[in-house]
């Protein structure tokens, strides 16, 4: 199941087309003119506090419910398709929600609108890693495809709130909702117009019991995985915290109205900037993740004992950036980790989980806000972050891509042989022929660190100790380096001799 | 830990195995897998052609056009043999 591999610098030419379908959609798809006046067009058309509560509770069993079957579905089916369906049942939502008179039929919409965000869910990741591969044979390139992604999200999403705005000012708040019906149309045909990846299809379709019970135990299973899933989960809970009670602060410390669109704007700005700063590759340098570890913990200290508005606004926006920064790399950890087939379905689970996790935290906060004050609740968050800052290093110190991929090996509950080869590679005949040629293309391929750390310890036989001097690093990153560039070499030799004995 | 490494462990920690780098335990339980596993010697022994054919490279044949790899290394040998 191998797939053939163009060179490196011509692959990542074609990959940018490839995606650009993918960042239209994205973009498009989050012009939501009508989230800015939800609230206002609901209380006109009757929503008490209750029902506005009930809302939130349709919406919250809805998409976990959901999630995870319609990421199985994704996997044995299609990525475009699902996300097709999710397009249309998010334009019924927006129609339904726009024609509604009274709270029931809004039920429906928000109803309508938890099955789009849950068939969404994992989705886009999963095509974007999978095109990644096929384009590039690497998971390297992940990272700032899926940065690009979040960054076109939230720009989208202020643009249109912003506009949504001045539509619900200029026209009406149910105009706002359908207005954004064509946006949503243009992102389906983005959507159609992307050349899916087709890694996850099988020959024979596994049966479906086993995909579930699959999906569900590479979750769950101990191992590399789960401390990756675990950080992933706590990034997740705690952005959704900061984006639901945000404002509550605000609120506490007597903010003009004027600064709520402002705050709003900052910390979705935040998620699409962190992302794009999370796939740099010196994120993951120890001092810089030592920061990113601590820093959320600070920021959640402020929300808790400062009074100053901008402070308060500032630490909510470091906590929400931090944890899109740290967010990249998790994501391209956890899809190294997991075969394709399992990929959509597996990245649903996540977020299911985050939601079950995060159902009694919000409930804790509500308490203890009403109880104690929300800076007293700021102390729920602090510990959220300090377990995440624990997870940290374990998550993101080991190297992400696996030098063979993750279905080489069985399974870690298998019962005979766990983490033993499927099928084990088989020797290289004697005589390799014309490895050279292939050999400096692959070296010609490698990205530049890899390829000096190659050129200094295998072309001209320097020390470690010199070459990692040469490139200004440390031992063990050079080492990690050089492991990498010779599993990229081996890959090319070893297709190259397949390719030649079996013609 | 578990007691016996596997293959999937085992394939992460070559190029460290090779340098000598790895801590004794850990090299003791590598050179413990290896007899019984084909799969894991013949990726070894791919790893060691890689090493071999590379070595047979002139430093020409390695993208010499790059004139900043090159400024570099020049740079660094310029610096250790004034040392």
């Amino acid at each position: 199941m191998e797939t053939t591999r163009p060179p490196t610098a011509l692959g990542a030419a074609r990959l940018a087309r490839r995606l650009r379908p993918v960042y239209v959609a994205a973009g498009l798809q989050n012009v939501t003119l009508w989230v800015p006046v939800e609230k206002l067009f609901m209380t006109s058309i009757g929503f008490s506090t209750a029902a506005i509560g009930v809302m939130a509770a349709v919406y919250a069993v809805v998409v976990p419910l959901l999630e995870v079957p319609s990421g199985i579905l994704a996997d044995r089916w299609s990525r475009r398709g699902v996300l097709i369906v999710a397009l249309g049942a998010l334009a019924a939502s927006v129609t339904v929600g726009g024609l509604s008179q009274d709270v029931g039929w809004y039920l429906v919409a928000a109803a309508l609108l938890g099955v789009s965000f849950a068939m969404d869910s994992g989705t886009y990741e999963s095509m974007v890693y999978d095109a990644v591969v096929e384009e590039t044979g690497d998971g390297g390139p992940f990272e700032r495809a899926i940065g690009r992604v979040r960054l076109v999200q939230s720009v989208a999403l202020v643009v249109g709130a912003l506009a949504g705005g001045v539509v619900a000012e200029v026209l009406s708040p149910r105009a706002a909702y359908f207005l954004t019906l064509p946006w949503i149309g243009c992102a389906a045909v983005a959507v159609v117009l992307f050349r899916e990846p087709s890694l996850h299809r099988r020959e024979a379709p596994e049966p479906i019991r086993a995909q579930v019970a699959a999906t569900y135990r590479t979750l769950l299973e101990p191992g590399r995985l789960r401390s990756v899933i675990a950080l992933m989960v706590l990034g997740a809970v705690l952005m959704q915290a900061v984006f639901e009670f945000g404002p509550v602060w605000l609120v506490a410390l007597d903010v003009p109205p004027v600064a709520y669109g402002p705050q709003w704007a900052g910390l979705t700005l935040a998620l699409g900037v962190g992302a794009v700063l999370g796939a740099r590759p010196g994120v993951l340098r120890r001092p810089v993740l030592a920061v990113l570890a601590v820093l959320p913990v600070g920021a959640c200290l402020l929300l808790a004992s400062s009074r100053a508005a901008l402070l308060v606004v500032a630490a909510q926006v470091v906590v929400i950036g931090v944890s899109a920064t740290v967010g990249v790399p998790l994501a391209r950890r956890l899809h190294d980790g997991i075969p394709s087939a399992l990929r959509a379905g597996v990245a649903s689970g996540v977020s299911t989980l985050s939601w079950l996790v995060f159902l009694p935290l919000s409930l804790a906060i509500g308490l203890v806000g009403d109880r104690a004050g929300i800076d007293a609740a700021s102390w729920l968050l602090v510990a959220v972050t300090g377990a995440g800052a624990v997870l940290v290093g374990p998550a993101l110190r080991a190297p992400a891509t696996r030098t063979f991929p993750a279905q080489r090996f069985r399974p870690a509950d298998d019962p005979d042989w766990p983490g033993h080869w499927v099928t084990p590679p088989r020797d290289w005949p004697a005589d390799l022929g014309d490895a050279q040629a292939v050999l400096r293309a692959a070296v010609d391929d490698l990205p530049a660190d890899q390829q000096d750390v190659l050129v200094a310890r295998d072309v001209h036989g320097r020390s470690t100790a010199e070459t990692a001097q040469l490139i200004g690093t440390d031992e063990a990153i050079a080492r990690a380096l050089l492991h990498r560039a010779r599993a990229h070499v081996r890959d090319q030799l070893d297709d190259h001799l397949a390719s030649r004995v079996d013609p | 830990m578990t007691d016996n490494l596997a293959c999937v462990e085992i394939v992460e920690l070559v190029t460290d195995y090779l340098d000598g780098a790895l801590p004794a335990p850990l090299a003791a339980r590598v050179d413990a897998h290896l007899p019984g596993c084909p799969g894991c010697r013949a990726v070894l022994a791919q790893w060691g052609a890689v090493i071999a054919l590379a070595g047979q490279l002139s430093p020409a044949d390695v993208r010499a056009a790059d004139p900043l790899v090159r400024q570099r290394i020049l740079a660094a040998l310029r610096r250790t043999r004034h040392r």
